[in-house]
Formats: C-alpha cells, structure tokens, sequence
C-alpha cells in the first residue's frame, strides 16, 4: 500500500472540510475568536474558501460528534524553510499550520478542564502532518506564531516547537504571509 | 531541478542554520499528551452524560 488509510474522527469531534456539510458555512459564519486573535477569525469568513478553490491551503473543521458545534478549525499547507547559505538560497520542505483557532462559542470551550487546542493538535494536527509527510516528503511543521509572549511559550513548551537562536531567525526568510502573520515569529518542529 | 553539487552540500551540511534544524530533538509532546488525555476523559464523559439526556427524553416523549 503506498499511502496508508487514515481517519482523523475521534470518537467525540468529527473533522471536515469547509464544503463537506451545508451546515458549515452557517458554523463559520458564527465562529469567533477573541484573545487578539481577530484576524484568525476573518481568515475563515472571509479567505479560507478562496485559498481552498486557489490550491493554498486546506482549512479543517473540527466539529463535536455529539452537538455539530463548531470546536475549532486549523489550516494547513506546505511551505519551504528558507535561508541563504552565502549566494545561495536553500529550502528544506515543511508543512505550515497556518491558522490554529478555538472557537469562542464553543461552549465546552470555556470550562476549566478545556484542553481542546493540545488535544486537536495531538490526536488530528500531527497524525494528519504525519500522514502527508509520508505523501510529498516534508519533515518539518511550522507556524508562525503571533510575537505574544505566552503564546510563543505555549507553543514551546506545551506543542513542543523550537525557536531558532535570535540571530539565525532572521535568516529564515520570504515567506508570503497574510497581513495579520506580520512580525510573526517563526517556529518548527520534526514532524 | 535542483542540482546539489558536492561543494554545495558541503557548505550545506556546515552551516549553521541548517545544523541547527537539523539537529532539532523531535518535540517533547508529554505535556500536550498529558493535556489531551483529560481532556479526551471529560469529553467522552460530558457526552455521555448528554446522550444518556437525550435518551431519556426520547423514551419520555
């Protein structure tokens, strides 16, 4: 088999693409998402289908199994780590997850006992980067993370992504990013 | 098409970005893991709490 089956349900949240159920476009059109965050909101009203038709990126529902509330959604697509190595330019091939977002409305969202966002990432985010990398060859995921201090120690320390050291990040470079991905901090781990 | 000469793969395989990536542990996801494991218990728990709800309210109607 060259590509191995893969399922991304679990037995609580069903994941689907943003056409594959007409209720969805009603779910995103009441998605929000507060916490600074305005601009992951408008990326799935306003740009996520439009990147879909283009072919540059792939945005997942995440949907509770039981109640079809809309539970968080997350983007992927692939992406090149670039840095120049003397007058050359060199790309190591990696996957991006671009958008990674809780919906506000979600109700079971705001309990304290929430860990919706560490649970989507290692029981749907990593199996399906995993799956892919097996697909195209890609050993890299990475985000660029919002430059807010407890998000990027979030991403570190609970997601387990890796900054690069201060002087070498500023050699990653030329990523084509949405306004609200500016000064954008680069992170990546092994997929 | 790419095409790596050996000069370039040297100068590759000794720069320092590159080293560093490269050398990168796989993430430590144990706090991720951990996270994702309660919360999976108290999902799995609210729903069936609720399915149980509905059941009845199926079976009083």
């Amino acid at each position: 088999m060259l590509v191995p089956p893969l399922s991304l349900e679990t037995r609580d949240f069903v994941v689907e693409h943003l056409e594959d159920s007409p209720e969805n476009l009603q779910l995103i059109r009441a998605f929000t998402c507060s916490n600074n965050a305005m601009g992951l909101e408008l990326y799935l009203k306003q740009q996520a289908l439009n990147d879909e038709d283009n072919g540059q990126s792939r945005t997942y529902l995440v949907k509770d199994a039981l109640t079809r509330e809309l539970a968080c959604y997350f983007s992927l697509r692939t992406c090149l780590i670039p840095y120049e190595l003397a007058d050359r330019r060199i790309n190591l091939s990696a996957i991006e997850l671009a958008n990674f977002a809780v919906n506000d409305n979600y109700r079971r969202s705001q309990r304290a006992v929430a860990k919706i966002g560490e649970y989507v990432f290692v029981e749907i985010i990593r199996p399906l980067a995993k799956h892919i990398s097996t697909c195209i060859g890609a050993g890299w995921l990475c985000v660029f993370a919002l430059p807010k201090e407890r998000l990027i120690d979030y991403y570190k320390k609970k997601l387990g992504f890796s900054r690069l050291p201060a002087d070498k990040e500023k050699l990653v470079h030329g990523h084509v990013k949405p306004d609200y991905d500016k000064d954008c901090i680069f992170m990546y781990q092994r997929i | 098409m790419r095409v790596f000469t050996k000069e370039l793969l040297d100068a590759i395989e000794k720069d320092e970005v590159y080293r560093v990536i490269m050398n990168t542990p796989p993430p430590d996801l144990t706090l991720a893991r951990k996270d994702a494991k309660i919360f999976a218990r108290w999902i799995a728990q609210e729903h069936r709490k609720e399915r149980d709800i509905l059941k009845r309210q199926a079976v009083s109607v």
